[in-house]
């Protein structure tokens, strides 16, 4: 009897070892000039085609360009996928893309059932666009309890084969209306690059057949192969919890600093390791500024940053409210010296560096950043100051409540 | 007689788990490995289980992505809670093996995800807690829908074998929820 079940314990134990796969790892095996490996992402030297959108409805109009224009295939990943007018607007042109033989395939993250608006599953189902959600929060799945925290919180854009659009835009009207009709100040960048699109593409597939049992095949959506000698950024993809890569990516970006930084981080909550980074740059004389929005819509999102404010000035960052009436800054970016620039949909908090999938592009140089330099200086420009005074009277509980809830549940 | 009934369960159990042996070969990205399950079962009398609804509960690991003869293993604990018993509580180790992804499209509209029925054939040991005694069974689960990432299976029948006469009753999982975790 022992014997036997030695045996047969022996042979599962065999069986799980030869079933073993290896995972890919994201990082390029590229170097050139030693740069390659200087961020922990994906180097993709054939970008071309760069081009940023700052508000919903520039964004807006392209994508609708983009779809109309669609010969193949569209897969879109979106954080939130919303079942409101500008929703509807980019499932309905989605379906009649689809009418003419482009396949179009959804991922979007549960998350989408528990905002104010409806979750558009349902309608993209009704209108038979196949889609997918990540990580569902359903009762069935109650013993998973625990991962419901991690979130898929990319937002992008996979076209033909060869156009890549990543930011910090959802598929919603708070996204893709115009700032002046409460739309979102935030930021798409469109691009064109073989090594991008096919790291997107496989990442998109395998999230995709994780959670659907109608499976993709990557030889079913060709990458047309940009030529070489574009310029050159880093993909940084947080795919998994095993490789946190944006923290670190902010952190070396800051290690770079020589003269100051900008964050437009609206939901900043910092750690105890950002601060001390803060602090140490601030005593080197290198500029630390931190642009906020001034308006928002949801009072969790004004008062749980509020709580760390005092904190941040007293590392002797500079705060700075972005004034705008009508639209909240979501945009999310950190530009260091005028010269290095991450963009795409990473908070600097708790939740992207460690709980959520996230996508952001890394780049140096002030030609390839020219228009985020502009936009910055455009905010800039509508910011004012937050003083040590009214950080001060940020410190009461209704703040730190909003804070905590904002640490884990973004 | 009694070696080669001994040898045919263990065939039972290498057929079952064969395909896994050539996961390796086929180089797919396989998005989930292991999961956990429970569910809620029962036993009839002739098993020799003392009488009580059971929970089960347990990690299980599938090595592949295919849709024909996808095999699983499992391992976890059976133990009753209403009338709560510790001569009751059983080691479960067993395979499973999902005989077919069958696209259940109709599904698609209430669970809001695309889904499949796929039945399974299994078999399992299921050990007492001292390690003194054992018992063998086959499990059929024609009620058996599968999402991305879990299964739930309806009614699925066991039959539990030994030597002779070759059944000693029958066993029955109400409703069981596998999740993938990783």
């Amino acid at each position: 009897m022992s014997k036997k079940r030695v045996s047969v314990m022996c042979l599962l134990v065999s069986l799980l070892f030869l079933s073993g796969s290896c995972t890919s790892s994201q990082h390029s095996p590229e170097d050139p000039a030693g740069g390659a490996s200087a961020f922990p992402g994906v180097y993709c030297p054939d970008v071309s085609g760069l081009h940023f959108y700052f508000t919903g409805d520039s964004f807006l109009d392209k994508a609708e360009e983009l779809i109309r224009d669609a010969r193949q295939y569209i897969l879109i990943d979106s954080f939130l996928v919303l079942d409101d007018e500008r929703g509807k607007e980019v499932i309905d042109l989605l379906k009649a893309k689809m009418e003419e033989n482009v396949g179009v395939y959804v991922i979007t993250d549960s998350s989408s059932a528990y905002v104010q608006a409806r979750s558009a599953v349902p309608y993209l189902i009704e209108q038979g666009i196949p889609v997918t959600e990540y990580n569902p929060i359903r009762g069935s799945r109650a013993a998973r309890l625990p991962l419901f925290l991690y979130r898929d919180h990319r937002k992008f854009w996979l076209i033909d084969g060869k156009t890549v659009i990543l930011g910090g835009q959802n598929i919603a009207c708070h996204s893709l209306n115009s700032p002046e009709e409460f739309g979102h100040t935030d930021s798409m960048v469109e691009f064109r690059s073989t090594v991008a699109f096919r790291t997107l593409l496989r990442c998109y597939i395998r999230e995709w057949n994780a959670y659907s049992m109608d499976k993709l095949r990557q030889q079913d959506f060709p990458v047309q192969t940009q030529p070489r000698g574009g310029t050159p950024l880093w993909l940084i993809l947080q795919d998994c919890f095993q490789d946190p890569v944006i923290g670190e990516v902010f952190y070396r970006l800051m290690d770079k600093a020589e003269k100051e930084v900008w964050l437009v981080q609206s939901y900043t909550l910092p750690n105890r390791e950002m601060l001390t980074r803060i602090r140490e740059l601030s005593a080197k004389g290198i500029s630390v500024n931190i642009l906020y929005s001034s308006y928002n819509a949801y009072e969790r999102f004004h008062y749980g940053p509020c709580y760390r404010m005092i904190d941040l000035i007293e590392a002797g960052a500079n705060l700075w409210e972005y004034e705008n009436p009508t639209s909240h800054l979501h945009y999310k970016a950190m530009i260091v010296d005028e010269s290095w620039f991450t963009i795409g949909s990473a908070n600097l908090n708790f939740r992207s560096c460690y709980l959520s999938k996230e996508l952001n592009i890394l780049f140096k140089g002030k030609k390839m950043g020219g228009a985020v330099l502009d936009h910055l200086e455009t905010m800039k420009a509508h910011s004012r100051r937050i003083t040590e005074k009214q950080a001060l009277e940020y410190r009461g509980a209704k703040y730190l409540l909003y804070y905590l809830l904002l640490y884990l549940g973004g | 007689m009694k070696m080669r009934f001994q040898l045919s369960k263990m065939m039972i159990v290498i057929i079952l788990l064969f395909p896994a042996v050539k996961s390796g070969a086929l180089g797919t990205e396989k998005p989930w490995w292991i999961g956990i399950y429970a569910g809620t079962c029962g036993f009839s009398e002739n098993t020799g289980l003392p009488e009580a609804e059971y929970l089960s509960a347990g990690i299980f690991v599938e090595p592949l992505s295919v849709h024909v003869f996808n095999p699983a293993l499992k391992c976890g604990v059976i133990f009753p809670i209403a009338h709560c018993r510790k001569e009751g509580v059983l080691f479960q180790f067993g395979g499973e093996l999902t005989l077919i992804d069958i696209p259940a499209s109709g599904l698609r509209d209430r669970f809001y995800a695309a889904m499949c029925i796929s039945p399974a054939v299994g078999a399992d040991y299921l050990v007492s807690t001292d390690f003194q005694s054992a018992l063998f069974d086959v499990s059929i689960s024609p009620l058996r829908f599968r999402a991305g990432d879990g299964v739930l299976t309806l009614c699925s029948l066991h039959v539990f074998i030994i030597e002779s006469p070759g059944f000693e009753g029958w066993g029955l999982v109400l409703f069981e929820a596998a999740l993938f975790l990783f």
